[in-house]
């Protein structure tokens, strides 16, 4: 497949999982990341956007798509192939204006972390039992950090296995 | 016949595409031709064609030749009534109803043709041998698809108040402007002006969204009575747009439909609907965003879209303004300490 | 077609839209601003939809698209041409059949699911231009989430004709936060906008504006507590070709008579095969 075609199916993915949050959905790997899969997805030159990856990676990003790499503060997406929670507190939330100049954040959690929640809010029937791949601190943060809707922050968590789980803003997560 | 009409939507597209190629192949020029006779309010393509040829393809300018024109040529007399339903029809949609009697008579128009520069698909139209567009008849005595609603008593009828034309040939209207001397007016109005006064009601600068009851484009019949049989005598066609526009509106605390009327020489939609939509604004100011609105304000349309003025005026800007501009220079020098008030209330 | 990419637009103006859209989904009823590329369709005839589908759409996919209800119409004719002629999708004329359905002006009557995307074409996205013609000031009012200038003029209609304007377009509340333009679809479809499986994407391709509602959102029409929301009922008439009565109906005038017709035409066509078994 080229990379057109694997953005599109990428892109559905992503779609899919912002607008079911909770459910995971299959990621095509580009250069054998999930995280450059989806960061290919999305960004182009004049989006700009924070890297927390190999060096290779980083360098492979560049060649993928020609944006701009910023500090974690301007950021419009933030990549981490990790799991760093401390991110979302120095993201940016929007203005009540500019709502949408928030920053979305891509994590890769490890899969050893699996938290029982209860999902509520738009995407979500009623209420959804579920198993998160984050730690309760990230719920924490999520939550404060999108306490003042429209402004607040965006997660993709992109799992071992390569599968994308979508934590739009208006969310309300609690730990069961 | 009328239901199935609408299922058989695709074959009438494709020939529609088809007749229009043809239609501009025979005449390459034609909506130039038609905006300078427009414009210039004057009906003659040989001139016009010959305007457009001397003033290198410029349609504004080509217009001032045909308006001048006019002024040289005597008045003769006034050409008889006539109506929408004297057209002879070559394309009449409506958008108010799936279907209408006589159906949605497509024509030849660009609308479904999709702007691509790759001559395979508009080209796999234009050789298909199997659409056909030899059976186009041209239909005549079709009333207004805005009729029903009349007929439905939905329509709010506009108050005769004059018993015979404004002619703006023979005196400039002074406010209260007479509606007939408004459509004449904007019959010979600038496309491009019109479009931009009827968007900002479109926009919100006024209330959105008119239905279109009636469009038509075809070819009416210039009749004059003989001065010595007095006689009606034919004595040419023109080709015209028509375009019935209605939009909503609250009388007497009930909501209606109001109406607005667009004609002009030659074929051009985009005129009359933006036409139909002033018309309908100047008669039926807004009435949500009433001190907003820009296209509801006869001296604001009715004394900006003549483009022989505008772009007279536009240009005059080149002429020699050097006293104009000396003695600017003089006010300057000699009050040099002029009070700036703009801080003052810091 | 192979000189053009998949999708026609260029692989960024692609990824502008996906970010739009992502956005447009986090915040739900808010009108995210995006470049909005021409298209070969004009301005104002589909523009905002066809590149939210462009942009969404893969070769697996299914497509219907539909203009004010019916498939065969003008413009759903030559969209649903172009759309499969650059991306090689299926297209379908059945609601159940399509994953992703263009529609101007009509929610299909046969629900939709999870796994269905409707893509709506919007001429005027900001439900705040009726009463407020300048967008700076219309920006300010959403977030304040200052909606008195509308519920004036609501009352003002009620109060005076009885009955509100808006017989499409009318403004509804998403999330209990921002007050949106639905597009004119007709009162009738407002109610299935209210927890819907389905994504819900909205395009106004000329005002450059795209929003969204996310599956399963509280979505309520703007009303007084004490006046009912009433939708098109069309007293004591059915659909001529397969007996429907809580449907939306087409008027059409055959000889001069009046005849009711089901406004879409693959809700018809299963209710008169449904009554034939």
């Amino acid at each position: 497949m080229d990379i057109y075609e694997l953005n599109r199916i990428n892109f559905r993915s992503l779609l899919k999982a912002l607008s079911y949050p909770g459910d995971e959905f299959k990621l095509w790997p580009v250069y054998d990341s999930f995280l450059l899969a989806a960061f290919a997805t999305i960004v182009s030159p004049e989006s700009t956007y924070y890297l927390e990856d190999q060096e290779k990676t980083k360098e492979l990003a560049q060649i993928l798509v020609n944006a701009q790499p910023v500090s974690l503060e301007k950021a419009d997406y933030i990549f981490c192939n990790q799991f760093q929670p401390h991110l979302l507190l120095k993201a940016k939330t929007g203005t009540s204006l500019y709502p949408e100049q928030s920053a979305t954040l891509f994590f890769c959690p490890p899969s050893d972390l699996s938290l029982p929640v209860c999902l509520k809010g738009p995407g979500i029937l009623n209420q959804k039992h579920t198993n998160l791949p984050v730690s309760a601190e990230f719920i924490d943060l999520f939550l404060k950090q999108n306490q003042n809707f429209p402004l607040g922050l965006d997660v993709f968590l992109i799992t071992k296995q390569g599968t994308v789980i979508g934590l739009p803003r208006t969310i309300y997560v609690e730990v069961r | 016949m009328a239901y199935v009409a609408a299922k058989g939507g695709e074959e009438a597209i494709s020939a529609s595409i088809k007749y229009f190629f043809k239609f501009i192949s025979d005449d390459p020029l034609i909506f130039l031709i038609d905006k300078i006779m427009s414009e210039g309010a004057l009906y003659t393509e040989e001139l016009a064609r010959h305007c457009l040829q001397i003033c290198g393809s410029d349609p504004l300018v080509a217009g001032n030749y045909l308006r001048a024109q006019r002024t040289a040529y005597k008045r003769v007399g006034y050409a008889e009534l006539t109506s929408l339903e004297q057209f002879r029809i070559l394309r009449r949609i409506s958008s108010a109803f799936k279907d209408i009697p006589y159906g949605q008579i497509l024509g030849p128009t660009n609308d479904y043709i999709l702007k691509i520069l790759n001559g395979t698909w508009n080209q796999t139209i234009q050789d298909d041998p199997k659409i056909k567009t030899t059976q186009l008849v041209q239909v005549e005595n079709v009333p207004s698809g805005v009729e029903v609603v009349r007929q439905m008593g939905l329509l709010i009828p506009l108050e005769a108040k004059e018993t015979k034309p404004f002619d703006i040939t023979r005196k400039h209207p002074q406010p209260p402007y007479p509606r007939s001397a408004a459509l004449q007016i904007m019959a010979r109005g600038e496309t491009g002006g019109m479009l931009l006064l009827a968007y900002t009601s479109m926009r919100g600068y006024g209330d959105v969204h008119p239905t279109i009851g009636d469009l038509r484009i075809g070819f009416l019949g210039v009749y004059f009575k003989h001065p010595l049989t007095e006689k009606k005598v034919k004595i040419g066609e023109i080709r015209a747009t028509s375009c019935e526009v209605m939009g909503v509106s609250k009388t007497k605390n009930t909501l209606k439909f109001t109406s607005g009327y667009g004609f002009c020489f030659g074929f051009n939609e985009t005129k009359a609907i933006s036409m139909a939509i002033l018309d309908n604004a100047l008669n039926f100011p807004a009435y949500t965003v009433g001190e907003r609105s820009i296209a509801s304000n006869p001296e604001i349309v009715l004394e900006h879209i003549d483009s022989i003025e505008s772009l007279g005026f536009c240009n005059h800007y080149k002429l020699p303004h050097y006293v104009t501009f000396m003695a600017d220079l003089n006010v300057m020098k000699t009050n040099p300490t002029q009070k700036d008030t703009s801080n003052e209330n810091l | 077609m192979k000189t053009f990419n998949f999708g026609f637009l260029d692989e960024d103006a692609k990824k502008e839209i996906r970010r739009s859209i992502l956005k447009a989904i986090a915040i739900p009823g808010y009108l995210v601003a995006f470049a909005s590329r021409e298209m070969p369709v004009s301005r104002g005839w589909g523009t905002g939809g066809l590149q939210i589908t462009l942009s969404i759409i893969l070769e697996k996919d299914t497509l219907k698209v539909i203009d004010q209800g019916t498939d065969h119409s003008v413009n759903a004719v030559i969209l649903r041409k172009f759309i499969q002629s650059c991306t090689n999708c299926k297209t379908t004329l059945h609601t159940d059949e399509a994953t992703i359905i263009q529609t101007r002006h009509r929610i299909p009557e046969i629900p939709t699911n999870s796994d269905q995307i409707l893509v709506f074409q919007v001429p005027i996205p900001d439900v705040l231009t009726i009463v407020e013609p300048s967008p700076s000031q219309r920006r300010i009012l959403h977030a304040y989430n200052d909606y008195s200038k509308l519920w004036v003029l609501l009352y003002e209609d009620v109060a005076t004709t009885g009955e509100s304007r808006f017989s499409h377009r009318y403004p509804v509340v998403v999330n209990n936060r921002y007050v949106m333009d639905p597009s004119p679809i007709p009162r009738y479809d407002i109610p299935k906008l209210n927890l819907n499986p389905s994504l819900l994407l909205f395009g106004a391709g000329r005002e450059k504006m795209i929003y969204a509602i996310p599956p399963y959102t509280p979505v309520k029409p703007l009303t007084f507590e004490d006046i009912p929301f009433k939708v098109e009922n069309f007293p004591g008439q059915r659909c001529e070709k397969c007996g429907a009565s809580n449907v939306f109906l087409d008027l059409v005038y055959i000889n001069g008579e009046k005849h009711y017709f089901c406004n879409d035409p693959d809700f018809c066509q299963r209710n008169q095969q449904c009554s034939l078994k």
